[in-house]
């Protein structure tokens, strides 16, 4: 019996670090530090009008599959390259986008 | 001509009488009469323009004057009147129309009173009959007074335009003032392999072993989010979710001989999950920057752990949180909460939740008279720009107590956990970027763990305290089991530990993100081969339609880590095990249960 249950620890051990393993192998690391020469911007701080950023340079605006998760609530926010958006926000970027790239 | 109800018509139409001598002739009367006639038109014309805009009495009496001047310079000339009534009436009507004008010249004709004729002439029986008549001077004065009426109408008309409504301003104030919200959770679960195990979603609770590919769709969720916003400084959040309706019901009678079954069992009722209001400006004026957005929230409120948690995760709409399956996630009580921030780029370094909460959560009535202190206290070595951006150390500590009346504490009960202390501890390192997140938690509780929790999917029916329907033997064998759970799980000195790895990666370019959840859960560490110790793993896929709506496909478990073997009664005793009444067994048998797995597809719409 003991047998078993070390052989059952150790496949929850393994399966753990192999999950570990797997995050951190499976792209680069984003991190402040990496980051800091970017504006940033505090989540309740105000940010510039995200649609000035799209404006300027034409790039597409983010996408919340791309994006990290802030709040599941009303309404649900997300953060994108350091700044944080609702979800509102975001619909609104990509379809001005999308209506101007027809 | 006056009608019966003293207004003029139109000359002619009345049946003139009309004497040849009194026509007045010359002219300038036919021009003076041309010009009233003229006049009048364009006063009717005015009048018909506006319709009934200019109601006001200085257009009635421009009207009532227009046709009495061209009643009296008709095509007859001499005007058919019941001089003794009409006259004084037509005169009072006229002088109340010309009361804004004076009248400077006059027109006298002359009346037989006996024959109610009106004559141009005196003579023999007749008396005179004096007629104001309006002069050029006061048709100018008129013609003035109706062009500045008509400039004010149109001034009017166009202060109506401007003006916004009051549904219109009503609504404006309702839109920047109050933020309404829905959150929707549901899923379609099989369970290949059925067991007594705890929940996995709140309102689920699928049947015990030998129910092998149970399925149901279901809703765990249903919020409709309500914030007032009146003022910028105060927040009042109302939160009604869904919860099932379970629990002893009973039919009832209906009349003398008849009865309606109860309807209770099963229902997905509504009830108030967050009622709380949030003072969003407490230090905002104290002059200290780094805790000026902090907050107090007071009412019935998320407790510091498990919604933090649950957004860190992201996932909840798939799986509960561990210490969720041991606490509620919502308290009534106090709280202060909120970021400590410094450096030019406010980078958030701390992030705080600390509150007193009832000893009872949202769905129970507070028995106590002590209360629970929680705190949970991240802290972001590097700095982050939001939430859990970066690297983040958590620390979370809840101290509390059963919920139990205070004369409950004194009477002599053989399992103490109804009154003893319960302590929870979690201590996490997370990691998070934009496109993946990782986190490694230890938990300790003591006391955090019931049969209660063990079983809040489903259980033995004798932890119910119900019978089962099996034959007596195996009745016997299963309440020794259930007073097991309890001698393990309640009795007052227990203490559990937790080990769990969750996190998600978002597979680039596209819109899938993996996703998953795998704990180890000693629910006594003080029991050797505890056979309620369990494990889970969640593991799925999720795909992100849009900005408000998820999609998941996964797979979970509860694998009990014990194999299966007997329980000594004798060591049992020693936590307080008390053989049922029969039960005549050195041990207890098959105390470990089968493993339960599930097949789910869920769905989140957030608004």
């Amino acid at each position: 019996m003991d047998v078993q249950k070390h052989v059952r620890f150790r496949r929850f051990a393994g399966l753990t670090a192999g999950a570990a393993a797997l995050l951190l192998a499976s792209g680069p690391v984003t991190s402040y530090a990496q980051t800091a020469g970017n504006p940033t911007v505090m989540a309740s701080a105000p940010a510039d009008p995200p649609m000035k950023v799209s404006a300027r340079n034409d790039a597409p605006p983010p996408k919340a599959e791309d994006c990290a998760i802030v709040t599941v609530s009303t309404p649900m926010k997300y953060a994108c390259n350091g700044k944080v958006y609702t979800s509102y926000e975001l619909q609104h970027l990509r379809e001005k986008w999308e209506a101007a790239h027809k | 001509m006056m009608n019966r109800s003293g207004w003029f018509e139109a000359a002619g139409g009345d049946q003139p009488r009309t004497h040849g001598g009194d026509v007045a002739g010359g002219e300038r009367t036919l021009r003076a009469s041309v010009r009233r006639r003229a006049f009048a038109g364009q006063i009717i014309r005015y009048f018909w323009s506006y319709r009934m805009k200019l109601s006001t009495g200085l257009t009635i009496a421009a009207a009532g004057l227009a046709l009495f001047l061209a009643a009296f310079n008709g095509t007859g000339g001499v005007a058919y009147a019941q001089a003794s009534p009409y006259a004084s009436g037509g005169m009072s009507v006229s002088s109340g129309g010309l009361s804004p004008i004076s009248a400077s010249s006059g027109m006298t004709l002359w009346t037989d009173p006996a024959t109610g004729e009106v004559f141009t002439r005196p003579g023999p029986g007749r008396t005179p009959l004096n007629l104001p008549v309006a002069s050029p001077q006061s048709q100018q004065d008129l013609m003035q007074k109706l062009q500045q009426q008509e400039q004010k109408t149109a001034e009017l008309e166009q202060q109506v335009q401007t003006i916004e409504p009051a549904w219109q301003d009503y609504l404006g104030s309702f839109k920047n003032k109050v933020s309404i919200g829905g959150q929707f959770w549901g899923d379609w679960s099989m369970y290949t392999h059925t067991s007594w195990a705890p929940q996995l979603l709140t309102q689920i609770n699928p049947p015990g072993p030998g129910n092998n590919l149970y399925n149901s769709f279901d809703i765990t969720r249903a919020y409709i989010n309500v914030f007032f916003n009146p003022t910028s400084d105060w927040t009042m959040r109302l939160t009604p979710n869904i919860y099932r309706t379970t629990g002893t019901t009973a039919n009832q009678g209906y009349g003398k001989t008849g009865g309606i079954g109860s309807d209770l069992q099963g229902n997905l009722g509504f009830r108030l999950k967050y009622g709380y209001v949030q003072w969003n400006t407490p230090f905002e004026n104290l002059g200290i920057d780094p805790i000026k957005k902090d907050v107090i929230v007071l009412g019935q409120q998320p407790q510091p752990l498990t919604a933090w948690e649950e957004d860190l995760y992201g996932y909840r709409f798939v799986n509960l949180t561990t210490w969720n399956m041991s606490i509620s996630s919502t308290f009534p009580g106090v709280s202060i909460q909120g970021p400590i921030t410094f450096g030019p780029e406010n980078l958030q370094y701390i992030d705080y939740n600390i509150g007193a909460f009832n000893n009872a959560s949202f769905h129970a009535l507070e028995q106590t008279n002590t209360k629970e202190v929680m705190a949970r206290v991240s802290l972001y070595p590097f700095g982050a720009r939001w939430r859990f951006d970066g690297l983040g150390l958590t620390t979370f500590y809840d101290y509390g107590y059963g919920n139990v009346t205070p004369d409950n504490l004194d009477i002599p009960s053989n399992l103490k956990g109804p009154n003893a202390r319960i302590e929870r501890l979690a201590e996490i390192v997370h990691y998070t970027a934009d496109n993946w997140g990782l986190a490694f938690e230890y938990d300790w509780g003591k006391n955090a763990w019931t049969p209660g929790n063990q079983y809040s999917g489903s259980g033995p029916a004798e932890i119910f305290g119900e019978t089962p329907s099996l034959p007596p033997a195996a009745t016997l064998n299963q309440e020794a089991f259930a007073n097991l759970a309890s001698a393990l799980l309640n009795n007052g000195r227990t203490t559990q530990q937790a080990f769990n790895l969750f996190g998600h990666y978002h597979i680039p370019d596209t819109k899938f993100t993996l996703f998953g959840w795998i704990n180890q859960f000693n629910t006594n560490t003080d029991v050797n081969n505890n056979p309620f110790d369990w494990q889970r793993y969640v593991v799925g896929i999720a795909y992100q339609y849009n900005e408000y709506l998820r999609f998941a496909i996964d797979e979970q478990a509860i694998l009990y880590y014990q194999n299966q073997y007997n329980f000594p009664v004798s060591y049992a005793k020693q936590f307080n095990f008390v053989a049922p009444k029969g039960f005549k067994g050195k041990t207890i048998p098959n105390v470990v249960l089968p493993d339960m797995h599930t097949t789910m597809v869920n769905i989140e719409y957030m608004f």
